[in-house]
């Protein structure tokens, strides 16, 4: 870990973009009685992930779609991680205070947000791109949701992800009340990514599909090369094949349609619903419901192992 | 009438152990977690924290991503969300 540290510098950016969040971190060492530097560490997953450089065993896949015809929007992950991390699912919420909105977060102690989605009607699931070209002094992912889930504004989330540094290559589905967006961000650039479907639906896995800001050793993962080149056998391509096939022809979309997505396993290799093994699992599955009085469906491990749980913010 | 009431009886009989035989396994079973454990949080930055951290302590804190030093290699491999 000192490696880690002495490789990279995003305390300038914390301090910088969210100040609040960096003081959280260490009220959570002094709560728990622990080293600030290994309390962070739990908050810099995927940096950490993008430090270690291990593009083996990609995993998390996500779903946004839009409202429609009286439909409400949605958007949707299966958060896979680490094996270690099994059996201490938490879901956090945060109360409002001030302009701060009540927050629903997926976590697990230690870690200031995996993903999550606010009263507002705003929420964010992100894909690592561990492709994309990454930076040592960027704004670290969980920092980056936490702030947009503190916001209440639609124009201010939509400029800050598009203009914050980042720390890592990620895929950001936000949804935004009835609207869904989908950014792949590196440390050059952010690209959005819209599919053009009839439906609306934006989904995504691990690799890139439209930011070609790709570190050279992972050529073969940059999206404009010839698809004859591209890895298609590979986990995130299955993955993202049999999403693509579950969402896009369905013209009418429901949380049972996402949750069956979610829950399928068809390919045996490489499912989109992961169960424990040995080197990891899908930690939570959520569907977040943004239009209207928003509310959360959540499992703790694959949802195939549970019924989704409906949870609504408080009454003001 | 009696035959028939016979005969009648046998026939739904054939029709359920029919429908046994061919039914469609059972979906796999629900439940098999408990729901997510739910925390609340509140105050400012720092005080979520420290709220946040009093849970680390008591639940998480073997969990460190430096004990996964001590996991036999095969547990210690890191897959990416």
């Amino acid at each position: 870990m000192a490696d880690f540290y002495q490789k990279t510098s995003f305390d300038a950016a914390i301090k910088h973009w969210t100040p609040d969040i960096y003081e959280e971190i260490r009220g959570i060492a002094d709560g728990a009685g622990q080293p600030f530097n290994d309390v962070m560490v739990f908050s810099l997953l995927d940096e950490f992930w993008v430090y270690q450089d291990n593009l083996e065993n990609h995993h998390c896949s996500g779903v946004g779609v839009p409202a429609r015809d009286g439909q409400p929007g949605y958007i949707a992950q299966n958060m896979d991680i680490e094996a270690y991390t099994d059996g201490y699912q938490v879901l956090l919420r945060i109360a409002r205070s001030g302009n701060r909105p009540e927050q629903l977060i997926l976590t697990h102690p230690g870690c200031i947000a995996l993903n999550g989605m606010n009263e507002a009607g705003i929420g964010a699931c992100m894909n690592t791109l561990m492709q994309l070209k990454a930076s040592t002094t960027g704004l670290p992912v969980a920092f980056i949701v936490r702030h947009m889930l503190g916001s209440t504004n639609r124009d201010e989330v939509l400029r800050f992800i598009q203009n914050v540094p980042h720390a890592s290559g990620q895929n950001y589905i936000i949804g935004i009340r009835d609207e869904v967006y989908d950014f792949e961000a590196s440390a050059n650039k952010v690209v959005r990514f819209d599919p053009k479907n009839e439906n609306g639906t934006v989904y995504h896995t691990n690799h890139p599909l439209v930011n070609d800001d790709v570190k050279p050793w992972f050529k073969k993962f940059d999206p404009t090369v010839k698809e004859e080149e591209k890895p298609v056998k590979s986990n995130s391509f299955v993955r993202l094949a049999a999403v693509q096939r579950r969402v896009v022809p369905s013209g009418f979309i429901t949380d049972a349609t996402i949750m069956a997505a979610l829950r399928s396993k068809d390919d045996d290799k490489f499912p989109v619903c992961v169960a424990a093994n040995q080197w990891g699992l899908t930690f939570g599955s959520v569907i977040m419901t943004l239009s209207g009085k928003p509310f959360l469906q959540i499992t703790s491990g694959p949802p195939d192992e549970s019924e989704y749980k409906r949870v609504e913010f408080s009454e003001r | 009438m009696k035959t028939h009431f016979h005969l009648l009886t046998a026939l739904v009989l054939c029709l359920l152990l029919a429908n046994q035989a061919f039914a469609q396994p059972a979906p796999e079973a629900k439940n098999r977690r408990q729901p997510i454990r739910e925390v609340t949080l509140s105050g400012t930055g720092y005080e979520l924290g420290l709220q946040h951290g009093q849970i680390f302590k008591r639940k998480s804190v073997n969990s460190s991503p430096s004990s996964r030093k001590k996991q036999p290699k095969s547990l210690a491999r890191t897959p990416t969300r």
